[in-house]
This record gives C-alpha cells, sequence and structure tokens, in this order.
C-alpha cells in the first residue's frame, strides 16, 4: 500500500549538497561566487543552484534571454574574495559589490564583461592593482574602485574608456601620476584624493606615469 | 545502515533448526489426534487471505504442517512457528503488499490449550487486529518461548502471562497495547533471559527498573519507545546480575542514568533517539566489555569530546548519528581495533575524506564492514587506500563535498554490497574496476559530475546489482540494440543521462522495475508498446522532459508518474486507480478532462497530485471534483479551459494550491472556495472573472502565503479583510477594473514584514516519493518579468496593484513592510506625495511607481536602497532634484521621464544658472562636500608646473647625454634632477590642497 502519509507538507531547512545541476554557466560563476563569499546576514539565501537558471535568485537580474545584466550585493556585510569566475558572467551590465569587506585582488578577468556599464567596488578590501584589462570594457560608464586598499598606479589603458563618466579611485594607496587624457580630463581631483603616494597628474615625455611606485 | 544488533539468543534459532532437521527425517512420527483437532480449530477461527495454512487439513500428519514442529519421540506438538519477517526497507510496495497480504489475522482459539507440551509459539509480524491477547495464553505452562511481537495486540497486557514460569523469551514488543501502570506481573517469570517489552508505555510504570533488575537471569532487556523518562526512583541499587544487552532506545531520556556505567558486564547498549543533552559522558570509558554502543540521534552539545572512545577495543558496533559532532574525526578512531560497523552519519565532520580512510586503515583494515560518513563536511578526494578494506560490505558516503574520480582500487572491495556516493563532487568516469564487484547490490552515484561513455561491458559481472542510482551526471550509455542485460535491475535512475534518441531496448528485459528514471535522456519518438505492457509495475515512473510523442491510452504506474515536457497528444490517459502523483504538464494533450475524471469506472481514486498544466485541454472544468478528496494540488493552468468555476471544487478539503491561471474562466468565483483552508496558493491569474475580490478570502483562507488574481476583471474596492493574511507573502491584484484606496492596513500583512531565515531550500516542499521532494511553484510576475519561483518561495514578498484605478494617496503604511521586496502601484490614479518611508524598505529590488498623479520629490531616503535594480517613477508629476545613489544613478533616463525631474541620469541641469552639474560625485561620496574646484585655478597651477618643467627638462636630457658628454656633471645632475622634481611635485599637491 502507498504510504500517503507522505503528502505531508513539511518545511524544508535543509542545505542542498549537489551543487552539479544547473546546467547554466552563469548560475555556475555565480554559485562559484557564493561558495566564496561568506554571507552572515543571508542575503545570498536564494541562489539555489538547482533552478534552472539563476533569474530568480534574488540579487540578480536578468534579461528577457535570461542572461544575467545585474548584480546587486552593495552593502550586504559579505567578506570573501572574487574570483575569475565572474567574467562568466558575460552579459553583465551592473556589477554591484559596494560597501562590502570583500578582499584580495580584482580578478583581471572582469575586463571580458564587455558589456559592464558599472563597476562599483569602493568600500571593500581590495588589494593589488587595477587590472590593465579594464581597458577592454568600452562600454563601461561608472568606475569607483575608492576606498580599498589598490597599490599600483592608473592603467594608463583605461584613457581609452570614452564612455566613462565617473571614475573614482580615491582612498587607496596608488602610485604614479594621473592620466590626463580621454575622460580623464574632466575627473575632479576628488576621485584621486588621499593615495599618499599619487603625484598629480601626468606630464607626458616629461615624467614617468609610474613615477615614484 | 541496516540496523545491526547484538543478540544472544541465536542459539534459539540454531536449535529450532535442529529440530527441523530431525523432524523431517523422521516423519513416520504422527502427531496426536487431538492435537491435530486443536491445531484445525485453532486453523478455523484464523483469517489467512494467502493460504499459508493450505497444508493444515483434516486426514494430514499435522507434524507435517507449515510451521508445526513435533517431538520426535513423543508426537507432542512443540513448536508452532507462525510469526513474518518484515521486508527490508528499500523492499517495493509489491513486496510490501505481498508481506501485509500474508498476515494471519482473526481470533486465537482457545484450542491451544490442547497442546500441553507446546513450549514454543511465535506468531509476531501477524495482524490480529486490535484484539486483547487472550487469557489462555497464561496457562500454556510449558512455553519457554512466546513472541507476540507486531501482532496488532491491544488493550491491556493479561497479567496471567507472569504465570509462566519457564518462560525464557518473552517479545511482546511494538504492538498497541495500553499505558501499562506495573510491571509488577514480570516478576513471576524467574527463568526469562530475554524481555522485549518495546512500545508499551512505561511512563507510569516506575517499577520497571525495580522488577526487571530482580530477574535473575535476564540477559537481554529491550525497553525501545516506552516513554521512559529520567524520574526513576533513585533509592534502587541496579545490579542486573547477568544483563549483556540493554535496549533504550527511542525514549525520553534526557541524560544517561548512571547506573548504566556501573554494569560493567554490559555488552550492548542501544540509547538512540532519546533527548540526552549535554556533553557525551566520559562513563563509558570503563566499560570495556562493550561490543555494541549507539548513541544516535540525541542532542549531545557539540563540545562533547571522543577521548572516552579509546578504551573500548572491543567496540564492533559504534553509532554516533546526527550527534553534532564537529571538525576532526579520525583522531577519535585511534584504539577501536575491533570495529566492525561505524556510523557517524549526518554531523558536521570537517576534514579530508583520506585522513578518516588513513586512521580506519590503522585500526580496523579487516574487521570493518560497515561504514557510514553520509552528510557530513568531508572533502578532498578518496584515497587508493579505499581498496585494502577487503571486509567492507557497505559503504556510504553520500552527502559530502568529495572530489576527484572514484579510484580504480574501489575494484578490490570484493565483498561491497552497498555503495552510496550521491551528491558529492565526485568527476571523471565510473571506472572499470567498479563493474568487477559481484556482490555489489546496490550503486547510488548520482548527483556527481561523473562524465563519459558507460559499455555495457561495465555491467558485465555487476549480476547481483538490484538499485542502480545514476541520475544527473553526465554520463552516456549507449548499449547496442540487441544487448540483453545480464542483471534484473528494481531500480534505476539514470536521469540526466544521453540514453536517446532511442527509447532504451534493454529495458524490455527487465522484470522487476518498480523505480525508474529516464528524464531528460534526450529520447524521441513512441514509447514501444512493449514498454506499457511490461508486467512490471512501477511505483515511480518518470519519463519527464524528452522528445517523446503519441497518444497514451493507460497509465500503469502506481503511486508516481511524470510525463511533463514532452509532446504527447491526444485525450488524457486514463490512470490507474491507485496513482498518487500525476505530472503531464508541457505536452500536447487535448479534449476535455470530464472523461479522465469523472468515468465512474476509470476515474482515478487516490490522486494527490494532479498537474496538466501547459497542455491543450478545453471544454469546462467538469464538477465532480467530490471523487478526489485526497487532492492537494491542482494544477490546469495554461490551458483552454472555459466556463465558470465549478461547486465541487469546494469539496478539495485537503487541497494547498490550486492553479487555474490562464483559461478562460468567466464568473464569479463560488464562495463555496472558501471551504478550501489549507490553500497555500491560489492563482486565478489571467481568466475573465469578474466580481469583486471575495472578502471571505481573508476571513477563511488563513494559510495563503500568494493570492494571485492578476489579469482579470474584478472590480469594486480591495476588501480590508485581506489585510488579516498574515501568511501572505505576495498578493497580485494587477490588471484588474479595482478602485478605491489602497487599504492602510496593508501594514498589517505580517509576513511581509518579518525577517525570515531558511538554510536553503526555503521552498514547500512536498514529498513525492522517498527521498524525493517536490516543492510547489507559483509563476509570479516581479521585477518586471514572469517567473516560476519554487525552491525559494518562502523568501518572496510582494505586491502588485498596477493597472487598476487606485486612488488617493499611497499609505505611508507601506513602508512598514521591511522584507517587501517587490512593490508595484504603476498605472493607478495614485495622487499626493511619495511616502520618505518607502526608502525604509532596505530589501526592496523592484519599484514601479510609474503612470499615477504623483507630485513632490523623490524621497532622499531613496538613496539607501542598496538591492534596488528595477525602478521606474516616469510619468507622474515629480519635481526636484534626482537623489544620488549609486543604484538611482544606475537606472537609464526612461526610469524617470515624463516628470519635471533635473540631474543625473537625465539631461536636465538642476541649476537655473547653468552651472555644469557635477556628474562625477554620483553616488561613491555620499556624504562627501561636493568638489569645488575651479578649473581656472587647475589651468593656472598646470601652466606654471608646465613652465616650470620646462626650465627643468634639459636636465633629463643632461641625464639621459650624460654617459657621452658630461661624465662630470652626472653627479651633480642627478642631485638637482632630484631635488626639482620633488619640489615641482610638493609645489603642486601644496596647491591642489586649495
Amino acid at each position: 500500500m502507498a504510504p500517503l502519509s507522505l503528502f505531508s507538507l513539511f518545511p524544508c531547512f535543509f542545505l542542498l549538497l549537489s551543487p552539479a545541476i544547473s546546467t547554466n554557466s552563469e548560475g555556475n560563476a555565480l554559485h562559484a561566487l557564493r561558495r566564496r563569499l561568506s554571507d552572515p546576514t543571508n542575503v545570498l539565501q536564494s541562489w539555489d543552484p538547482t533552478l534552472v537558471n539563476p533569474c530568480t535568485w534574488f540579487h540578480v537580474t536578468c534579461d528577457s534571454n535570461n542572461h544575467v545584466i545585474r548584480l546587486d550585493l552593495g552593502n550586504s556585510n559579505m567578506s570573501g574574495t572574487l574570483g575569475p569566475e565572474l567574467s562568466q558572467l558575460q552579459h553583465l551590465q551592473y556589477l554591484e559589490l559596494y560597501k562590502n569587506d570583500i578582499r584580495g585582488k580584482i580578478p583581471k578577468e572582469l575586463g571580458n564583461l564587455k558589456d559592464l556599464v558599472s563597476l562599483d567596488m569602493y568600500g571593500n578590501r581590495f588589494e593589488g592593482e587595477i587590472p590593465k584589462s579594464f581597458a577592454k570594457l568600452k562600454s563601461l560608464r561608472f568606475l569607483r574602485l575608492n576606498n580599498n586598499k589598490l597599490t599600483g598606479s592608473i592603467p594608463r589603458e583605461l584613457t581609452t574608456l570614452s564612455n566613462l563618466k565617473i571614475f573614482d579611485v580615491s582612498n587607496n594607496d596608488l602610485c604614479g601620476t594621473i592620466p590626463v587624457d580621454g575622460p580623464f580630463a574632466m575627473f575632479s581631483i576628488q576621485s584621486f584624493e588621499n593615495n599618499k603616494r599619487l603625484n598629480g597628474p601626468e606630464l607626458k615625455g616629461l615624467v614617468p606615469y609610474d613615477f615614484g611606485c | 545502515m541496516r540496523a545491526v544488533t547484538i543478540s544472544l539468543f541465536g542459539f534459539l534459532l540454531v536449535i529450532a533448526a535442529t529440530i527441523i532437521s530431525f523432524c523431517d527425517g523422521n516423519s513416520n512420527v504422527l502427531c496426536i489426534e487431538s492435537e491435530r483437532q486443536a491445531l484445525l480449530k485453532f486453523k478455523q477461527h484464523l483469517i489467512d487471505r494467502s493460504n499459508r495454512l493450505s497444508s493444515w487439513v483434516e486426514g494430514e500428519d499435522c507434524c507435517e504442517c507449515l510451521g508445526v514442529l513435533c517431538n520426535n519421540l513423543t508426537g507432542h506438538v512443540k513448536m508452532l512457528h507462525l510469526g513474518l519477517s518484515s521486508p527490508y526497507e528499500d523492499a517495493s510496495y509489491a513486496e510490501w503488499d505481498a508481506y501485509v497480504g500474508s498476515k494471519l489475522g482473526g481470533e486465537i482459539n482457545p484450542s491451544l490449550i490442547e497442546l500441553k507440551h507446546l513450549s514454543f509459539l511465535d506468531l509476531s509480524n501477524n495482524d490480529f487486529g486490535g484484539l486483547a491477547i487472550p487469557e489462555f495464553i497464561g496457562s500454556l505452562k510449558s512455553l519457554t518461548y512466546l513472541n507476540l511481537s507486531s501482532t496488532n495486540f491491544q488493550t491491556a497486557i493479561p497479567y496471567n502471562l507472569g504465570n509462566l514460569s519457564k518462560l525464557h523469551y518473552l517479545d511482546l514488543g511494538h504492538n498497541s497495547f495500553f499505558e501499562a501502570k506495573t510491571l509488577q506481573w514480570v516478576s513471576g517469570l524467574s527463568s526469562l533471559q530475554y524481555l522485549d517489552l518495546s512500545d508499551v508505555d512505561l511512563s507510569t510504570a516506575t517499577d520497571w527498573l525495580q522488577v526487571t533488575n530482580k530477574l535473575p537471569s535476564l540477559v537481554e532487556l529491550h525497553l525501545s519507545d516506552c516513554y521512559l523518562n529520567n524520574n526513576d526512583p533513585s533509592s534502587i541499587t541496579v545490579n542486573y546480575t547477568s544483563l549483556a544487552v540493554l535496549d533504550l532506545s527511542s525514549n525520553m531520556l534526557s541524560s544517561i542514568p548512571t547506573w548504566i556505567f556501573s554494569l560493567r558486564s554490559l555488552v550492548s547498549i542501544d540509547l538512540n533517539s532519546n533527548a540526552v543533552e549535554g556533553v557525551i559522558p566520559n562513563g563509558f570509558q570503563n566499560m570495556s566489555s562493550l561490543k555494541f554502543l549507539d548513541l544516535s540521534w540525541n542532542s549531545f552539545s557539540p563540545s562533547s569530546t571522543l577521548s572516552w572512545l579509546s578504551n573500548l577495543n572491543q567496540l564492533q558496533f559504534l553509532g554516533l548519528v546526527y550527534v553534532g559532532l564537529k571538525g576532526n574525526f579520525s583522531s577519535a578512531i585511534g584504539n577501536l581495533s575491533s570495529l566492525t560497523h561505524l556510523d557517524v552519519s549526518r554531523n558536521g565532520i570537517d576534514q579530508e575524506v583520506s585522513e578518516i580512510i588513513e586512521s580506519l586503515s590503522r585500526c580496523c583494515l579487516d574487521g570493518l564492514e560497515s561504514l557510514n560518513i553520509a552528510s557530513n563536511k568531508l572533502s578532498g578526494h578518496l584515497p587508493d587506500q579505499l581498496g585494502q578494506f577487503k571486509n567492507l560490505a557497505y559503504l556510504s558516503l553520500s552527502g559530502n563535498s568529495i572530489s576527484g574520480p572514484i579510484p580504480f582500487s574501489i575494484g578490490k572491495l570484493s565483498s561491497l554490497k552497498f555503495l552510496y556516493v550521491a551528491k558529492n563532487r565526485l568527476n571523471a568516469t565510473l571506472p572499470q574496476s567498479l563493474g568487477q564487484l559481484g556482490n555489489l547490490e546496490h550503486l547510488d552515484v548520482s548527483n556527481n559530475m561523473l562524465e563519459g561513455n558507460i559499455s555495457e561491458m561495465f555491467f558485465s559481472n555487476l549480476l547481483r546489482l538490484t538499485v542502480f542510482r545514476a541520475s544527473n551526471n553526465m554520463l552516456t550509455f549507449k548499449p547496442n540494440p540487441s544487448w540483453i542485460p545480464p542483471f534484473q535491475w528494481k531500480s534505476i535512475g539514470l536521469g540526466n543521462w544521453r540514453l536517446g534518441p532511442q527509447f532504451p531496448q534493454w529495458l524490455q528485459c527487465q522484470r522487476n522495475m518498480w523505480w525508474l528514471d529516464i528524464s531528460h535522456t534526450g529520447i524521441s519518438g513512441v514509447i514501444p508498446t512493449w514498454f506499457w505492457n511490461l508486467s512490471t509495475s512501477f511505483e515511480y515512473l518518470n519519463l519527464s522532459h524528452n522528445q517523446l510523442v503519441g497518444e497514451i491510452s493507460y497509465l500503469p504506474g502506481s503511486y508516481v508518474t511524470d510525463l511533463s515536457y514532452n509532446l504527447f497528444t491526444g485525450p488524457l490517459p486514463r490512470a490507474s486507480s491507485d496513482l498518487n502523483f500525476l505530472f503531464l504538464s508541457k505536452n500536447l494533450f487535448s479534449g476535455s478532462l470530464s472523461n479522465f475524471l469523472c468515468n465512474s469506472s476509470t476515474k482515478p481514486e487516490a490522486l494527490g497530485f494532479l498537474d496538466i498544466e501547459s497542455n491543450l485541454l478545453s471544454g469546462e472544468i467538469p464538477d465532480c471534483w467530490e471523487n478526489q478528496r485526497m487532492l492537494e494540488v491542482l494544477n490546469l493552468g495554461n490551458n483552454s479551459l472555459t466556463g465558470k468555476m465549478p461547486r465541487s471544487l469546494g469539496s478539495l478539503r485537503n487541497i494547498i494550491s490550486l492553479n487555474l491561471r490562464k483559461n478562460n474562466l468567466f464568473g464569479e468565483v463560488p464562495s463555496i472556495l472558501q471551504h478550501l483552508a489549507n490553500l497555500l496558493i491560489l492563482d486565478l491569474s489571467e481568466n475573465q472573472l469578474t466580481g469583486s475580490i471575495p472578502a471571505w478570502i481573508g476571513d477563511k483562507l488563513l494559510s495563503l502565503v500568494v493570492l494571485n488574481l492578476r489579469s482579470n476583471k474584478f472590480q469594486a474596492y480591495i476588501p480590508d479583510q485581506i489585510c488579516a493574511l498574515n501568511s501572505l507573502q505576495f498578493l497580485d491584484l494587477g490588471y484588474n477594473n479595482i478602485s478605491g484606496a489602497i487599504p492602510k492596513c496593508f501594514c498589517n500583512l505580517s509576513a511581509m514584514a518579518t525577517i525570515r531565515h531558511y538554510g536553503f531550500l526555503a521552498g514547500f516542499g512536498v514529498a513525492v516519493g522517498p527521498g524525493n521532494i517536490f516543492y510547489l511553484g507559483a509563476l509570479l510576475v516581479m521585477r518586471g518579468r514572469e517567473d516560476e519561483y519554487s525552491t525559494t518561495l518562502r523568501l518572496v514578498t510582494g505586491i502588485d496593484l498596477s493597472v487598476n484605478s487606485l486612488t488617493g494617496e499611497i499609505p505611508k503604511e507601506l513602508g512598514n513592510l521591511k522584507e517587501l521586496r517587490s512593490l508595484n502601484l504603476s498605472g493607478n490614479l495614485l495622487t499626493g506625495q511619495i511616502p520618505e518611508n518607502i526608502g525604509n524598505l532596505e530589501v526592496l529590488e523592484s519599484l514601479d511607481l510609474s503612470t499615477n498623479r504623483l507630485h513632490g520629490e523623490i524621497p532622499s531616503s531613496f538613496s539607501n536602497l542598496n538591492f534596488l535594480n528595477h525602478f521606474n517613477v516616469s510619468y507622474n508629476n515629480l519635481t526636484g532634484k534626482i537623489p544620488l545613489g549609486t543604484q538611482l544613478q544606475s537606472f537609464d533616463k526612461f526610469s524617470y521621464i515624463g516628470n519635471l525631474l533635473c540631474g543625473p541620469p537625465i539631461t536636465k541641469n538642476c541649476s537655473s544658472d547653468g552651472e555644469t552639474p557635477d556628474v562625477t560625485n554620483g553616488g561613491s561620496s555620499e556624504g562627501r562636500h561636493r568638489s569645488k574646484v575651479n578649473w581656472l585655478y587647475v589651468s593656472m597651477v598646470a601652466g606654471f608646473v608646465m613652465g616650470f618643467w620646462g626650465v627643468v627638462a634639459p636636465l633629463f636630457f643632461i641625464r639621459s647625454w650624460r654617459f657621452a658628454y658630461y661624465k662630470k656633471l652626472d653627479h651633480i645632475g642627478d642631485k638637482l634632477y632630484v631635488f626639482w622634481a620633488t619640489i615641482g611635485i610638493r609645489i603642486w599637491k601644496w596647491y591642489s590642497m586649495l
């Protein structure tokens, strides 16, 4: 006799331990991100890897083709690091990770996110250099990396980002000089302040841009 | 893991077996006539549905009858073996049915008293339907063995059983006796060696310890599930002179009775499933005779240490399931040199699996027979060493994070019968060596990342395999069509494998299948007729997510059948009457529902789950739902059903999810639906329903989590009663003709106001067969798109009142719904200002207030909405500056147009004097004062620096020329360069700080 008592409804609080079900590379990339992050306030609890795509996950926005276009995780009390897998979010336009406690290097692979409009990583503990690969982000309008522990010089390659409207690297530990070409002609000095070793605007042909680094 | 218990009563069975063979060899001793008559009379009063006692007939020698054993010299009936043994837990329902069917019933006739020499009576596992144990049993004075366990006897235990002073063995366990007030009668059983009173309520029989303690020969005591607590009279000195086996499992002990630790002769202690708290006591360390110890399923504190294990070098069985173990376990294994069975599943053991295998190989390489570490946090790879456990018969490592390949050495585990490594991250392919395990009966590798081609050869030696679960891997299996499998599998899980496009022909030879999952395997075409004619009875059949076509006339499966996501056509198939779960969604079934549901001879009768969503069903919804009282989930969404909602839907009193969305239903919602008090999800969206939104929804359907009436023709006001739905998480009344104001009492929708934290998954799960959970789904419009939410449904919160004729202001009370993730009030006639406290809805992801008549400014509090990813306030009368915030500026101008707003992202400047808006400040430096740099000064200083460097520049050239020309100036030049360069930069910095 079939045990009909199994019809009973029950709350399911258990952790699903099989990560391999999702066939969706974007979902896998986000799941990999989730594994790298510590999430004490359960912001990511809707990120169920067994779903066909991540479009019903909160803080993830998809377009009509179910490609992830936004990741909004600003001010989420998260710590941990980022990994190269984020570059699999090929259609990502907004990557909002500001005001968390994420550390480590900014993955250079983020430079492959061709559609990225906004990259906000301010208010974390990122270290290392600003990846030169960001010069490939031709759609980028907002690049806020302020209030981190970034070192090295500002890559000159970023001057080719003609759509860049907002650029902020203040409160880091950058060195060298400030680019003056392209969109950098219009950024205010506040975007660069509090970098003890950053030595003023570039004087091309006179001082190497990484002077003092 | 199968229960392994140590019983010292094996010898009784040996004696029985000896007698059987003895008896058979001396069949010339006939049974005594009076005893034969007594047995026949006994049989007459029994109900024997399966005709087990067919050999008990007049004229036959009763000593030859099944289950009867006589003394070979006297011919007296000595033993009655009429007990049954129950099937294993993993037996199919058919096996269980056979077992249940062969139970004897009826009544036990006192004629048995005639059997004066009866010493052995076993009636276990029969079903005497709630009768009392007959009093005369207490008069069978010769009995030494009495087993009435699991026989469904009820009422009280007759005290006169205490007269059976010769009894060695008494098992009355697992019946439904009334609460026993005393066990005093047991004290008469002075010869008793074995006593089992499991399932007898002894909560008030406080003398149980005193009485059993005085039985001089007692060796085994089983008091499982007896509601024992720790209220023993503490004055008793417990000595149990000969007790070896103590089973107090499944009681209510909150601590381990300390007298246990004084019983140094104990060989076996079972305390599993009590409510013991605190750390695991050290007392066990002195019980060096222990061979069996089960402390599983207690509430020990995670700070328990296992150092006490180090003395127990006789221990063979150790059960520590779900006792909160954390971190490292391998160090505790230490000296357990006799260990044969270890179960530490469902803990938080967090280390490399190879470390545990290494420890076990040092202590018990040759002895270990059973190892269960499932559902822990093991990581790393499976070591080659695993192959050295020659006697391992049971291995479960499921539900960990073990990665890498299954080692080739697994093929050396020649004793292995059960291998479970599901839900890990194993990769590579199934090693050929695994196919050499000729004793393997169960293999579960499902939910891993295995890949590659499996050939027929792989299975050629797995002749004993009956359960093969391997779903959700990336494996391929395309045997030669003429291949005849050498095995008979009962349970086959190949979901997500590549099997197609041909329907697997080899299944034709499988006669014992009852569980089959070949979903999502790329098979297409018509299901061959032989498949439906297989004599096998499917209890779980999953053919979903393929490209199967054609009509189906009859579904033979019982319990679960899933044909969803295929291309089946024609009328709905007739279903077997005992089908419980039927999934036919996303197919091309057409025609009406009434034949399927209302035909009195063929209608399904046990449906709990009926999902026919997204087919081509037409006609009216038939009015015969009173036949389907067990229905819990009904999904008829996305068909072409028409007419009014039938009144008999109101008889679905158990229903928890009713989905009729996207049909052509019209008329009002019948008020009889107010009886569906268990409803969690009610989705009537996208129909032509009219009338007002029923107020009884708020009065009666108090469990509602999702109420979706979107896209109908409902009118009038939103009834205040809706606010009483304090479980409601999602309310969609969008696209109707609703007028009036938004009720202020929405702030009482407390499920949208309180934070809920679940692990994940956070859905409403319904068990569909063992270990298989179906999550109730709801198709919801959120964040501007329609998605199905299921495993995360408990996390979804939203209100959608869009495109109605709502008037008045947005109630500021909405700001109390702190867990609201989505709010859509667009397309109404709302007036007034946007309440400032909407900006307090910290988890809000989607906010649409567009196309209303709102005025005033966008509240500055909106800058706090960190998670906003969908935002629209266009086409209102909003004025002023768009507040700054990383999120707010990330939306394009279309989120803001049709207002009198200014500032980024729209191009209109905010100040009248034409000052360039300072986009650079964005949201990144919120709160920081705005830049006041005067670019005139900046260019002045740039000019100064340029000129200055014009002077210094030659020094650079001097530096580069120095090797050729001014070797002598070299030193001075360098110094000058550094000096000037430093000064220059300092001046610049100094200036820039102004």
